[in-house]
């Protein structure tokens, strides 16, 4: 017997001994970009000693049991444990690479005004073969889940947290694309820190038995199991129109809308989402814009055994509460004849060639410049040329705007040097 | 197995994370078992016992088509009845019954039989693992292996 747990033990700690090779000389190399990047390393690095501890309890214990069938699928299951773990850190380290940095910008100007102080460590990872955004979180609810065995290691990823935005190749490299960000954005926030689709249905709370379910017992009747997610990802939808308006709909038509669509458990159909989508342009006077969504979806064909009226029990609530929280911290991109003339100018600029960072002496922002380049002439938008200048310009838009928060902070201080590392990393 | 057209990498993540968990807390939950065959008694049980016995509570609910279980469980469990595997409810009330006796220090005296039904549980849940790794990774493999 005791031949059967040297030989599992072993393996174990051949996949553990390649860990260990990553987290010293791969990991260090890797140019991973974003405020959090130092923090995987270290979760990485740390975890290897939490790694080791386990090995040895269960080593011990292993001697211990007499039947065979029951070691061996218990080794067996640890060592794919650990195998796995190791290939999502392998995947990630690869894929946070070299994202662009102003990238990152969206994301850390959606989380900071939502939540203020509160630090959300996340991630931009390009993913091939992600065809649509999806996030999820990756030490709590995935590196955890995945050394369940390793008890040392289990404990100490109780509280640890970084979440992951994967997008496709193709889309990191298109800054129109980049609005995409706010849906993933969004399903962050929503499990941080907002939980009003939570609140309402426990059914898409993430998995923890650490300790015992402390959510409150849905009280919201659902229609089958699909119901809960398709209002999340309805609520995620809203957010991201709302914080960057007309592009982000117009967006996910270019990339995502077929002429005929299916249903799924998973997310709603794209028509039924930019139906949703262009009723908040809509109520924010982006009219123009919401007409021409509905013009591009009033043909797609649905099933017909789907009712096109479908919603959610607790939509209206969930929506209520959205917009209350988008206006409280500011986040509306709200259509005013200002930014309609802003944009027109823009939209003229971005076909010229010129810059676009001032108008008039006033900086431009950056979700200005976004909906602008959805005017542009086809032909020139889809050039390489023109993507280039596109980030060019919101980059310049962002450090200008990054700047005058510096001045102003300067300003309130009295005068007295200010620490400038939070505005710099935000920048990073 | 079925998985949906639209779902993300994201919510495949989240099922093999999902069923990697569940492998692993009956996992846990046999290496208890052939330590408390060997002395009866709970202090030998893992400090994950607690851990278990609430995954094994939602996932009941779950197989009992509760309409607050999870959504991650219900579409795992889902999948689960479309292997045709043993998975029914009374095996994993069989596994929480053990646990609780475990815990308490009684003497269970169909403990061999019971912890054979809890390996058959385990290698359902490790033969569904393995259905949702190959289709997460379809297209993936190579270049990550390229690092």
């Amino acid at each position: 017997m005791s031949n059967y747990s040297d030989r599992g033990i072993e393996r174990i700690e051949s996949v553990y001994r390649d860990y260990v090779n990553f987290t010293e000389k791969i990991l260090p190399q890797a140019r991973i970009t974003g405020t959090y990047a130092p923090y995987f390393g270290d979760l990485c690095k740390k975890l290897e000693g939490k790694i080791q501890s386990s090995i040895l309890i269960l080593k011990n214990q292993s001697k211990e049991i007499k039947e065979v069938d029951s070691l061996v699928r218990i080794l067996e299951i640890a060592k794919v444990e650990l195998a796995e773990y190791y290939h999502i850190m392998l995947d990630v380290a690869r894929g946070t690479s070299r994202i662009p940095k102003n990238l990152h910008f969206f994301a850390d100007e959606m989380f900071v005004t939502m939540t203020f102080d509160k630090n959300i460590p996340y991630l931009i990872k390009s993913e091939l073969s992600a065809d649509t955004p999806s996030s999820y979180e990756l030490f709590k609810d995935t590196a955890r889940q995945h050394l369940i065995t390793f008890s040392d290691a289990r404990e100490y990823l109780n509280d640890m947290r970084l979440h992951l935005i994967c997008l496709n190749p193709s889309m990191i490299d298109n800054p129109l694309d980049w609005v995409l960000i706010g849906h993933e954005v969004a399903h962050i926030l929503e499990k941080e820190s907002l939980r009003i689709v939570e609140s309402k249905y426990p059914q898409i709370r993430p998995l923890n038995y650490s300790t015992p379910y402390e959510h409150p017992i849905s009280t919201t009747p659902v229609l089958d199991k699909k119901e809960p997610k398709w209002c999340l990802e309805g609520a995620c939808d809203i957010i991201a129109s709302i914080g960057f308006g007309p592009i982000y709909g117009l967006r996910l038509i270019e990339n995502f809308l077929v002429p005929s669509e299916q249903i799924f458990d998973s997310h709603p159909p794209w028509k039924y989402r930019l139906n949703i989508i262009a009723s908040e342009l809509e109520r924010l006077d982006w009219t123009d814009d919401s007409i021409r969504i509905r013009d591009y979806i009033k043909d797609i064909k649905l099933p017909s055994s789907f009712d096109e009226r479908f919603e959610p029990h607790a939509w209206e609530d969930v929506r209520k509460e959205i917009r209350s929280v988008m206006q409280q911290r500011q986040m509306e991109y709200v259509c005013t004849p200002a930014r309609k003339e802003t944009i027109r100018i823009l939209t003229k600029r971005l076909n010229e060639n010129k810059p676009c960072v001032t108008i008039k002496g006033k900086p431009v922002d950056p979700r200005d410049i976004l909906n602008a380049a959805c005017y542009v002439e086809e032909n020139l938008s889809k050039g390489f040329e023109f993507r280039e200048f596109l980030i060019d310009m919101i980059r310049l838009s962002q450090t200008d705007k990054i700047y005058k928060k510096i001045k102003l902070q300067i300003s309130s201080s009295g005068g007295h040097p200010i620490n400038l590392r939070p505005f710099l990393e935000s920048n990073r | 197995m079925g998985l949906d057209m639209t779902e993300t990498v994201g919510d495949r993540r989240m099922y093999l994370s999902t069923t990697s968990m569940g492998t692993g807390y009956l996992a846990e939950c046999l290496l208890s078992m052939e330590l408390y065959r060997n002395t009866p008694d709970p202090s030998v049980l893992r400090p994950s016992i607690h851990e278990c016995k609430r995954f094994i509570d939602d996932f009941i609910s779950t197989l009992e088509k509760s309409d607050g279980a999870p959504f991650v469980m219900r579409k795992i469990a889902e999948y689960l009845n479309e292997q045709e595997t043993k998975n029914s409810i009374s095996y994993w009330k069989s596994i929480e019954d053990t646990i609780e006796r475990a815990e308490k220090g009684e003497s269970i005296y169909d403990l061999e039989e019971r912890i054979r039904t809890l390996r058959t549980v385990i290698d359902d849940f490790n033969k569904l693992r393995q259905i949702v790794t190959e289709k997460l990774y379809v297209g993936q493999r190579s270049p990550v292996e390229q690092l």
